[in-house]
């Protein structure tokens, strides 16, 4: 089959690469900038187990992460200690009990995206009742309450809160905000940090041989409601046999196609999805974190709710938190408007007694650069009600399209969604086939 | 003399289940610590002639197999329905009746587009509700347990939601994780529309509509019907005291014998088996069973010693959230007041609920202002004129006005002082004035219940009217903890049959119910092994 591949995030680039092994060939549109926003980052990790199928070697871990609040207290969080200013014994106590529930809730969750569901309740009913319980309700909880239930140390529970929300809208006193908690934990995002693979990616398909060309996509042309052809920027037609795709479901819907070669119900469900963001980014001097991965800049939990508050009403945020990645001193930012002045920076800059930070881009500034409907880092917002069969709905939205980004599957660039993507195309050629 | 049960607490649900009990023949004592029985769904005659709705003011999840099982039409429960919903606006006025046509109608002088969602959003929520609607019956199972009667009601569950349709499937699936305001967003461009809709996803509950969460309460607060009309509203004569009584009867009609003023002070506990209790004017009455259908902060935090419980029972208990964010206030007028939002020949939209509600924004920013231990600056309302309805409730001429306000933090900076709750009082009457000027001149008298007061007067632990959140982690197999949600206890003999229990607040019934057919099932199982 002739496939074309769009985008080169790590998803697409792992869709790619399994469909070439399974002896498609693959034309690559690869955009300007290898990894699109996923260059940018230096905390995006890649699975673990799908890197050893794929005989990826990953970047060594930045373990450890540090919050600070602002009036400069500190603490000190990794996998095994946590110690620093306002930390109790009775924390330091529970803190092994939290890794491990979190830990086996991340299994849980990860296992959706790789094993059939019976396998995952059976995996999860092997766990002692009460621990189960905890598993079970962990997603659908409040951060502010659940931090609450574990721990004492407001610096400490505040920058477990702001390591959940960073890249989402949303306030730690509302439902389901520990599901937030748990995806970036799942990844090994909250107490380390590691850049995504995307030049040993590159190269993997190279050796694959994919034809690379140095173009993107304008906008896909159908016949008979299946996808056709792809015209792109640079006024080529490619005459395809399907197309994988790492854009967000927005742009590949309202861009790509016209609205009246979708359905109605998946109309409905794209005026419906959520991508305005309010993550902004930086660079900033690092200097002073080289022994952890990440820095929290956050106060207490109600401080993050605050931060929150005025977004709601379409006004930027007065107190932004945010978080360092002390490899490549790229800082994110939460929560701020387009329209904010980058004075809002400039503040949190100060507050935290940082240098200044250069390079600022606020969400509109994402959106575009990168092609990221709303500036949203992953395609849409990862909330419940847009998560596992609810984030499935944009997969696959007309026959010979297949999108592979982080608006779909678990909804991050750790090349899950990639190879869920790939997976499904083999299983409908094979059934066509068939 | 020893009796069969004992129940702990005459509010609605623990008078179901003593009836239930009575119903099937048991030796049933009731205890209610209050002096006369109805707890959260009393009618008090707070000020000479006027009647009160003093917490709860109307009716519509009430069980219709509990109307129907106990007869109460016959031990005098009369419930009208109510008309009407109209909340006034910017120069102007919507209304909601419980007639989709007419409903429609009025939506057509806002939007045309809305009015033609409105057919969809009805019928989509007609086919969510029906497919939920039969779990507030099921006793809820452990999923943990692979015994098989958890087994068989984990396929009844299964089952249920099987049968909807993938589509519905995923629209239930989004609306119990995400927040009124966006379910409503997706279908409404009406302000006001939205608005007094997504009321019903924050009643009770100390979440915005703009927080995910709301989106479930919204659901809860469809599941209601009335005379087989589903999600309609009703008032009970005599006030929802009238449902009380009513039940009350019922209850003393199957030979339960009730005691006022009554109230228990412990469980008494023997061997880990409950055996009794023990009042605070210290009688002791045996039983062979003690059934509470006090919050699961009283029971378990005030009437049962620690040592009695399991650690991690302990736990849920201590972390049961129940912080509440709802006051009651009640006037006693002179005369009707106006809202001139109300043109003169639409008068009679004051017989239903007026809703002060008036958009999304006034109502997040509600909770933004009591969120952090404060209250609204200008409240969300639901006002009721019950005199309107049931001219008994006010000496003649006269009338009583009942407002469900939110929000005020049961966790208020400084506390709940009497000068605070004077202070609040008067916000609620400043903003309810903005929509009728005339307002205060009518005043007589006024009275405040605010969350603690709900807590010290009603025993409703942390102000909050459905004994706890109704939120996910805290909802069906959750309420109140896991393993513990088929209404028993980790004491044997000891049961729950409040609404810390499933299906939850909203006067259902349900909890009473469902413990009472769970508790004789046993005892027949047993009889028969």
């Amino acid at each position: 089959m002739r496939i074309l591949a769009v985008g080169s995030d790590p998803n697409t680039m792992v869709a790619s690469l399994l469909l070439t092994r399974k002896g498609h060939s693959i034309q690559w549109l690869c955009g300007s900038t290898l990894g699109g926003i996923t260059s940018l980052m230096g905390n995006a990790p890649f699975d673990p187990a799908l890197a050893v199928e794929l005989g990826l070697r990953l970047p060594e871990k930045k373990r450890g992460r540090l919050g600070i609040s602002r009036s400069g207290e500190r603490v000190h969080l990794t996998r095994t200690d946590i110690r620093g200013d306002g930390i109790t014994a009775r924390d330091q106590e529970r803190w092994l009990d939290f890794v491990k529930l979190l830990d086996d809730a991340s299994t849980i969750w990860k296992n959706l995206y790789q094993e059939p569901a019976g396998d995952v309740m059976s995996t999860w009913r092997q766990h002692p009742r009460g621990h189960a319980m905890e598993i079970l309700r962990l997603p659908w909880s409040n951060l502010r309450d659940f931090l609450d239930d574990w721990f004492e140390s407001d610096l400490l529970k505040a920058t477990l809160a702001a390591s959940a929300l960073m890249g989402s809208r949303q306030g730690p006193f509302a439902c389901g905000t520990v599901f937030l908690l748990l995806r970036r934990w799942a990844r090994e995002e909250v107490l380390a940090a590691s850049a995504p693979p995307l030049a040993a990616l590159r190269e993997r398909l190279l050796v694959e041989k994919v034809e690379i060309i140095e173009d993107s996509v304008a906008h896909y042309q159908l016949e008979n409601g299946r996808l056709k052809a792809v015209q792109t920027q640079g006024g080529q037609t490619l005459e395809v046999d399907a197309v994988i795709s790492g854009e967000d479901p927005v742009t590949t819907l309202t861009k790509r196609l016209k609205m009246r070669e979708i359905s109605p119900e998946l109309g409905d469900q794209l005026v419906a999805w959520k991508t305005d963001s309010t993550t902004a980014t930086a660079t900033v001097d690092r200097s002073d974190f080289h022994d952890v991965g990440v820095v929290s800049f956050t106060d207490t939990v109600e401080s993050l709710e605050r931060a929150f508050d005025p977004t709601k009403y379409g006004r930027g945020s007065q107190e932004l938190f945010g978080e360092l990645e002390t490899e490549g001193g790229r800082l994110w930012l939460q929560h701020c408007v387009s329209d904010q002045a980058a004075h809002g920076v400039s503040n949190f800059a100060r507050t935290y007694e940082l240098h200044e930070p250069s390079d600022v881009l606020m969400p509109a500034d994402l959106g575009r650069t990168f092609g990221l409907s709303g500036g949203h880092l992953f395609g849409g917002e990862v909330t419940l009600w847009q998560s596992m069969g609810l984030r499935d709905v944009f997969s696959n939205p007309i026959p010979g399209l297949y999108l592979c980004g982080a608006g779909t599957g678990p909804g991050d660039y750790s090349g899950l969604s990639g190879r869920l993507c790939a997976e499904r195309l083999i299983g409908e050629t094979q059934r066509v086939g068939s | 003399m020893k009796y069969d049960a004992i129940v702990v607490g005459g509010g609605h649900n623990g008078l179901v289940h003593a009836a239930y009990l009575g119903k099937a023949g048991l030796k049933v004592l009731l205890l209610e610590a209050r002096s006369v029985v109805g707890g959260a769904t009393s009618t008090e005659e707070i000020y000479p002639g006027f009647k009160f709705l003093t917490v709860s003011y109307l009716i519509s999840l009430l069980r219709p197999q509990v109307i129907r099982e106990l007869d109460l039409p016959s031990h005098g429960l009369e419930i009208m329905p109510l008309e009407s919903t109209v909340a006034p606006i910017d120069g102007g006025y919507f209304a909601d009746w419980p007639d989709h046509d007419m409903t429609r109608q009025e939506i057509e002088r806002f939007s045309p587009k809305d009015a033609e969602r409105y057919d969809e959003f009805g019928a989509t929520m007609r086919r969510l509700i029906l497919g939920v609607r039969p779990i507030m019956d099921m006793i809820p199972p452990d999923p943990t347990s692979l015994k098989p009667e958890d087994l068989m009601q984990m396929a009844k569950v299964k089952g249920t939601l099987s049968r909807m349709e993938k589509r519905d499937f995923h629209m239930l699936s989004r609306l119990m994780t995400m927040s009124a305001a966006d379910f409503l967003d997706e279908w409404f461009e009406t302000e006001p529309l939205k608005a007094t809709k997504a009321t019903s996803g924050v009643i009770g509950t100390f979440l915005g509509v703009r927080s995910p969460g709301t989106g479930y309460v919204l659901l809860h607060h469809y599941l209601g019907e009335l005379n087989g009309v589903p999600r309609s509203w009703g008032f009970a004569k005599g006030g929802t005291g009238g449902l009380s009584q009513a039940i009350a009867r019922a209850a003393k009609a199957n030979g339960v014998e009730i005691r006022e003023s009554s109230p228990v002070a412990r469980i008494i506990i023997k061997d880990g088996r409950a055996v009794g209790v023990a009042t605070v004017s210290g009688d002791e009455f045996t039983a062979d069973r003690v059934v509470s259908a006090a919050h699961a902060h009283q029971t378990f935090l005030h009437m049962v010693e620690e040592k009695e419980l399991p650690e991690d029972y302990l736990r849920d208990m201590r972390r049961w959230k129940t912080r509440g964010p709802s006051c009651k206030v009640n006037l006693a007028l002179d005369g009707l007041p106006d809202f001139p939002a109300i043109p003169k020949d639409k008068k009679a939209l004051l017989r239903g609920s007026i809703e002060i509600a008036p958009s999304l924004n006034y109502l997040e920013q509600a909770y933004d202002d009591a969120k952090y231990g404060g209250w609204s600056k200008r409240p969300f309302m639901d006002a009721l004129i019950p005199s309107l309805l049931d001219p008994a409730m006010a000496p003649p001429g006269k009338h009583v006005m009942s407002l469900f306000v939110q929000y005020a933090d049961y966790d208020l900076k400084g506390g709940w002082t009497d000068a605070k709750k004077a202070e609040f009082l008067e916000v609620v009457i400043d903003t309810l004035s903005e929509h009728s000027p005339d307002l205060r001149s009518k005043i007589l008298h006024k009275h405040i219940n605010t969350p603690d007061d709900l807590e010290k007067k009603y025993g409703l632990s942390g102000g909050h009217i459905f004994h706890g959140e109704l939120t996910l982690p805290q909802l069906f197999f959750l309420r109140p903890s896991p393993q513990w949600a088929n209404y028993r206890t980790p004491i044997e003999n000891l049961w729950m049959c409040g609404s810390s229990c499933h299906p939850g607040g909203c006067i259902t019934g349900a909890p009473g119910r469902n413990a009472a057919l769970e508790l004789l099932a046993e005892m027949k199982q047993k009889v028969t092994v």
